[in-house]
């Protein structure tokens, strides 16, 4: 280790690796992880995380944006942050800088996260996280341009980051964020990912993930938001590389009134499994929430939706909507859906809805009548069927997205 | 506005009377190889009878209980009588049937007159039929309608031919009881062609304490034909828990169509932990009407595996679950052919702390053209204390399909209930209108006397809930 961490995280990191140890790897015996076996992975074989990389504090001056962090094989390569965000206060920086300086609040943030250890890969993060970011928005700041946070996992071995958001009380923030790979290693990275989400009363985050891995790479991610009175999230995720790739959000509606739209979009295509889990998990009166995924499945690839809606005793006046969509593009595409609610509440409106299906004979055929090639009028209904979601997203995100899903579309064909 | 919540009486069970228990022969409590042989021997049974029961109740000691759904916990296999024999004699008509008997039965509300209506009734007391009759002219058509005891022994044949190929023993530990100890039940072959126009009924009924009934149902459909098969069951309450695994096979061959309509109103100590299954072949149709306001504790899932092109399955399930009750039910449909089509409705009610889940699950076999399905949950939460799960499943491995899933919860709206008070109605009238509207999809399904029945039932359950 490069970087001599305060004992208070080494502390946590070897409370953490206890429980690892202690730990079994999930199997399909277990409800979450019936549909993603595990077996054939020799997970003991990613090794540790390596290095911590040098903290960095971001210092330089952005363009364009009001952050950003870049990392590249494990170091920290690009940092920079508005000086007028500094100056009111907002801080971004890397996890590693933040825990050498912020003991307050980060202490106590990552005892929580031990507290909410519920596998073995949730152990193993803790205990092995080496990049990440830290964003710090304070009470009654409001920033309009997005934080961009990159991450470029390249060769073999074990990705570890973490990544900690907190807004104070009615601020406002945008985060992108980007995980790729470069295709240089044997048996790609295994990269296991976390975001933890400390969302004030009255604030409001969107917080936008693109998970690009290369075709090799194993994908697990966890995310934890909990939302104070009045506080909105929006979380959209797009999982769009990685040979397996098991993701889970579990938001908690803890304020009274607090909005949560949890959004996504997948593509999975031969040989790639993907599996979504998200919650919303209302316990406080009058929360708002929505889920609204969409999947496209090709020829070979294997998707799981599992959604959750769990209304608290206490949660009354909860309006929760639970959709997921998943079209299917060819022959062998296997499509798993599982959208649950576990209602203790009779003052609620929940509902969930699913659909799966492939493209429409009747659009195609109009496409097609009007001149467009058949696989032209596939990518467009595909691309179309995905803009509903991702077109309300910040350009810089969205735009990307929509267009590896077209090159994997044409990859595909 | 803040309309009080509705206080709905359905927890107090009505139909709570018994008659003492006047068996004449019954196995000691709890289960083994000794219990299995006397029901079979008891019985005159076959010896490839005995040896099924004996490797399912093999089966039954190594299958674990289900780790889903449903609280078992309180279940003690080791406290049950698993067989009792009502009568030494099968009645052969009405008027030799014993009056107690008689009078548990008009109490549910079989009255004397309604039988000339009925093509046959098959009332199961305790674990027997006590009472039989077959109109002649089913006879005549070929139709066969008795308990699943005679049909072994005068249609081997036919039994041996379908006997546990839809639910195997292995298929779940309920299952490999019931294969076990079962005695009762029906046995139903319509020949190729023949349209049966009246319902088959059959009631059932508990009537000893802590003893487990296991009704064991066949129904074969011959090509082109149809049946329509009622099932409805009421229970007088016990302080003991009462186990009632039924297991019920339809075999629908191409071309035909079963409806099979249940109405389960145990009483709420009974742990009603049943499998249906129905195999759908070409062309046919089956069609799972499931009704569950009793019990205790049920898990049920009526399912259709449709393995034949063309064809269909429906399940409509409805649950209400009071105080004390657990409703896990929904239903299952596997598309394992092409141009196969399934509609699952479910629509659940839960209440003074009552727990209503539904469970499904929606499976398309990988290779298939032109599948559809659509899934619809509706479930109403009548108050803060009571709760309403959705467990639905779908896996599609299929792309040529068009699958659709949609589930709501919530409560009766302020502004239904409002609107309705506003038009002179009481709070309790109004509560009752909108959970009849809630339920009148299974209504609507039902013969004419059991929607009478049923209204009445919920009516009754309703008197006196508000204030």
């Amino acid at each position: 280790m490069s970087n001599a961490e305060p004992a208070w995280m080494e502390d946590i990191r070897g409370r953490a690796r206890e429980q690892f140890e202690s730990m079994p790897w999930p199997t399909t015996s277990q409800e979450e992880w019936r549909r993603t076996d595990l077996a054939p992975y020799d997970l003991g074989s990613y090794g540790s995380s390596g290095p911590k990389p040098d903290a960095c504090y971001g210092e330089s001056e952005p363009a364009g944006v009001a952050g950003q962090l870049r990392f590249e094989a494990g170091g920290c390569v690009d940092s920079a942050l508005a000086s007028a965000l500094r100056e009111r206060g907002v801080r971004l920086l890397s996890l590693g800088a933040a825990v050498e300086s912020l003991e307050t609040p980060l202490k106590g943030l990552f005892e929580e996260s031990l507290g909410k250890i519920d596998d073995r890969f949730a152990a193993w993060q803790l205990a092995e996280w080496q990049t990440g970011a830290f964003l710090y928005v304070p009470d009654g700041v409001e920033v309009a341009e997005p934080f961009l946070i990159e991450l470029e996992a390249a060769g073999t071995g074990l990705a570890a980051p973490r990544i900690v958001v907190i807004l104070g009380t009615g601020a406002r923030a945008t985060v992108v964020e980007r995980i790729v790979g470069t295709d240089t290693g044997r048996d790609g990275i295994l990269c296991n990912a976390a975001l933890d989400l400390h969302l004030g009363d009255a604030s409001n985050l969107l917080y936008c993930e693109a998970q690009e891995l290369d075709a090799k790479s194993l994908y697990f991610r966890r995310a934890w938001a909990e939302l104070g009175r009045d506080t909105t999230l929006r979380h959209f995720t797009a999982q769009l590389g990685g040979r397996l790739v098991k993701t889970k959000i579990d938001c908690a509606l803890a304020g009274q009134g607090s909005d949560a739209r949890l959004d996504g979009a997948y593509f999975c295509s031969g040989g790639q499994h993907v599996d979504i889990r998200t919650v919303q998990r209302h316990l406080s009166p009058k929360g708002t929430s929505r889920a609204n995924y969409r999947g496209a499945i090709d020829s070979g690839g294997n998707a799981v939706f599992q959604g959750l809606i769990e209304v608290g005793e206490g949660a009354s006046g909860t309006d929760a909507y639970l959709a997921s969509k998943s079209l299917i593009l060819g022959d062998g595409a296997r499509a798993d859906s599982l959208p649950t609610l576990k209602i203790g509440n009779n003052d609620v409106r929940c509902s969930h809805g699913s659909t799966t299906g492939r493209l429409s004979d009747e659009e195609l055929f109009y496409l097609e009548s009007r001149g467009f090639s058949p696989e032209d009028a596939r990518e467009m209904l595909v691309i179309g069927y995905f803009e509903d979601l991702l077109g309300s997203t910040p350009t810089s995100y969205g735009a990307p997205a929509l267009e590896r899903i077209r090159h994997r579309l044409h990859r595909a064909a | 506005m803040k309309a009080p919540s509705p206080e709905l009486d359905f927890g107090e069970y009505r139909h709570g009377y018994h008659f003492p228990d006047e068996s004449v022969f019954k196995t000691r409590k709890g289960l083994d190889e000794g219990v299995v042989n006397a029901i079979s021997e008891r019985k005159g049974e076959p010896e490839w009878m005995r040896q099924y029961r004996l490797r399912a109740l093999a089966t039954f000691r190594k299958k674990a209980m289900p780790n889903w759904g449903a609280d078992l916990s309180a279940l003690n296999f080791d406290e049950l009588y698993y067989y009792a024999k009502p009568l030494e004699q099968r009645s052969r008509s009405w008027d030799d049937v014993p009056a107690s008997i008689k009078e548990t039965f008009e109490r549910i509300g079989i009255p004397e007159a309604e039988r000339k209506f009925l093509a046959g009734v098959g009332a199961q007391y305790d674990s027997e039929m006590v009472y039989h009759s077959i109109k002649e002219d089913l006879s005549k058509l070929g139709v066969i309608f008795s308990d699943p005891e005679t049909a072994v022994r005068e249609h081997p044949d036919l039994v041996r031919k379908y006997f546990g190929t839809v639910i195997p023993y292995l298929d779940n530990k309920f299952a490999a009881l019931n294969s076990a100890v079962w005695s009762g039940g029906s046995f139903v072959y319509v020949p190729k062609g023949v349209k049966v126009e009246v319902p088959l009924q059959a009631y059932f009924r508990i009537n000893a304490q802590s003893f487990g009934q296991f009704e064991r149902t066949l129904i074969i459909a011959d090509e082109g034909s149809f049946v329509h098969y009622i099932e409805g069951c009421t229970a007088p309450v016990y302080a003991t828990e009462s186990l009632h695994s039924a297991v019920v096979e339809i075999i629908a061959l191409p071309g035909s169509r079963v409806r099979y309509t249940t109405i389960q109103n145990w009483s709420n100590d009974v742990y009603n932990l049943v499998t249906k299954r129905a195999m759908v072949h070409k062309d046919a149709i089956v069609e799972w009407v499931d009704g569950n306001i009793g019990s205790r504790r049920t898990m049920k899932y009526p399912s259709v595996y449709l393995v034949g092109e063309g064809a269909r399955g429906e399940i409509l399930s409805i649950a209400f679950a009071g105080k004390g009750q657990e409703q896990d039910t929904g239903g299952k449909a596997v598309h394992a052919a092409s141009h196969t089509s399934s509609v699952i409705t479910a629509k659940s009610i839960s209440k003074d702390g009552g727990v209503a889940s539904y469970r499904g699950l929606l499976k398309v076999n990988e290779g298939l053209r032109d599948v559809r399905s659509r899934v619809v949950c509706d479930a109403l939460i009548l108050d803060e204390k009571s709760s309403s799960n959705t467990f639905p499943v779908m896996e599609i491995g299929s792309d040529r399909v068009s699958i659709e899933h949609e589930a709501r919860v919530s409560r009766i709206s302020e502004e239904q209930l409002f609107y309705l008070m506003s038009r002179g109605m009481s709070e309790a009238e109004a509560s009752f209108m909108i959970v009849s509207g809630f339920i009148d999809p299974l209504i609507k399904q039902l013969p004419m006397e059991y929607a009478v029945e049923l209204n009445r039932l919920i009516e009754l359950e309703m008197e006196g809930s508000v204030g």
